[in-house]
């Protein structure tokens, strides 16, 4: 079951994203929403922080780390083919637009891109592992203003 | 002089191709002599135009063994922008992508290939794409309307589309299809189809979709490993057998039936021709391995699961790695 938390964050997402209808059902949940077209202005995050010099942890609370997630529901892939490089491991410094990882739901295949620049922290999912939509795949900690 | 004049001879030979055309009727449509028209044929024929002449009657339009730009696009739909042809690539997903990344691209756009020399399927997989033997085409559907869960309606409703086209050309062959994109004949593969959504990076939306279709048409012998999955659907010297239109007609039968997939009322139709319901099937999820009964392809598409431990599960991922068409 989603939880209120849960579902006001799908909520927020599908809002922002390009999708004008959804629907979902778990058990004997189910969701169903629709966007009228009007333009909504997307509320711009201030995040002003400066960086600190800190470990790289998974501490929530530093506003340059973002989180990197899943456009669709699917299995995550690191890695463009088996046996290649992976696209990022911890330590790897990515720009923003940069490839990330690739999801695949029935046989379609989407990039995911990184929608900052900066240095990969953590990889919150396994390869070859489920995801669902909006889970954050991976977390970046930010470098300059974007 | 040559080629364009070539070219526009051609365009007339197409244009009546179902009935014999003097050389004087050309000659005058172009505003050219009669001995240029027949100059011209012979240049055709030689880049591997098969057109009929006959005393009296004149030509006769009937086939090309090889892709010619003219001639794809001459059939090709109102829908569709424009078809390049080329020689060799390395592969038709990295040259439409590549179009993509630097053009503007409204309208549907295909590209198609004699040859690849990196063709490649899921997971970076590589498809055997040998000379002239195979139709190696890709096409950028831009800005796609769709919805999240319609995702696997596109890729199973792109699969049916192909194989009813290639039902329409080979008549007397039996195409199936093995969940969720992969044509078969006779058990062997005969189409793969690679889907990749390309998405803007501001937005989070979706640019475009980039559909890949390697066809073994008369691919005469494969390498090894694929010698027991994969085969060609019709041999080379088999007559009748018109690249050109084929490919046109395929590209415009997957432009044109966008929302046909996404309504899913080929659905029922796609059923039949799969070859895993009610069969044993083994399917690859990520890195998770699940058995069980195929018992139906639902209305996204997915596959439905009765699996060993009686559960039914349907999934929208995962590849079947085993299928018991013994059962």
């Amino acid at each position: 079951m989603l939880t209120e938390i849960d579902l006001e964050k799908l909520l927020t997402k599908l809002d922002k994203s390009s999708f004008t209808s959804f629907e979902m059902t778990e058990g004997d949940f189910s969701i169903k929403v629709k966007k009228e077209t009007t333009q909504v202005v997307q509320p711009v995050a201030t995040v002003n922080a400066v960086a600190t010099d800190v470990e790289a942890t998974s501490e929530i609370a530093d506003a340059n780390l973002e989180e990197i997630k899943a456009p669709f529901v699917g299995v995550v892939y690191f890695a463009p083919s088996e046996g290649e490089d992976p696209y990022i491991k911890v330590g790897s410094h990515i720009s923003k637009g940069d490839t990330v990882g690739l999801i695949e739901a029935m046989k379609m295949f989407n990039e995911v891109h990184s929608p900052v620049d900066g240095e990969v922290v953590e990889l919150l999912v396994e390869n070859g592992s489920m995801v669902e939509y909006d889970q954050p795949i991976a977390r970046v900690r930010k470098v300059g203003d974007n | 002089m040559g080629n364009k004049t070539s070219q526009k001879v051609l365009l007339e030979l197409l244009k009546d191709r179902d009935r014999w055309v003097s050389g004087n009727e050309i000659a005058d449509s172009l505003g050219v002599t009669r001995e240029t028209i027949w100059k011209n044929i012979n240049l055709l024929k030689k880049r591997g135009h098969q057109i009929q002449s006959q005393k009296n009657l004149g030509y006769k339009y009937e086939s090309s063994s090889k892709l010619d730009e003219v001639v794809i696009n001459f059939y090709k739909n109102k829908s569709v922008d424009h078809v390049a042809v080329e020689e060799q690539v390395d592969s038709t997903q990295m040259y439409a992508k590549n179009y993509l990344a630097t053009h503007q691209v409204e309208k549907a756009f295909a590209v198609i290939s004699e040859q690849q020399t990196q063709g490649y399927g899921r997971r970076g997989r590589s498809f055997y794409s040998p000379k002239e033997q195979g139709l190696y085409f890709s096409i950028v559907i831009p800005k796609p309307t769709f919805e999240i869960n319609q995702v696997g309606l596109i890729t199973t409703g792109v699969a049916y589309v192909i194989a009813q086209t290639f039902k329409d050309f080979f008549p007397e062959r039996e195409f199936k299809l093995k969940w969720v994109n992969d044509i078969l004949m006779n058990q062997r593969k005969v189409a793969g189809i690679i889907t990749e959504a390309i998405t803007e990076v501001e937005s989070a939306s979706t640019q475009a979709f980039v559909i890949g279709v390697g066809i073994n048409l008369t691919t005469p012998e494969f390498p090894e490993e694929l010698q027991q999955k994969a085969g060609a659907i019709v041999a080379k010297n088999e007559p009748n057998i018109d690249r050109n239109l084929i490919a046109a007609q395929l590209i415009n039968t997957i432009v044109d039936n966008w929302q046909n997939y996404l309504d899913g009322s080929f659905l029922s139709e796609y059923r039949k021709m799969s070859i895993v319901i009610g069969k044993p099937v083994t399917l690859q999820v990520g890195t998770k391995q699940v058995k069980g009964i195929a018992t139906d392809i639902n209305e996204y598409g997915n596959i439905v699961v009765k699996l060993d431990d009686g559960q039914v599960k349907a999934f929208n991922n995962g590849e079947i790695t085993k299928v018991n068409l013994d059962w």
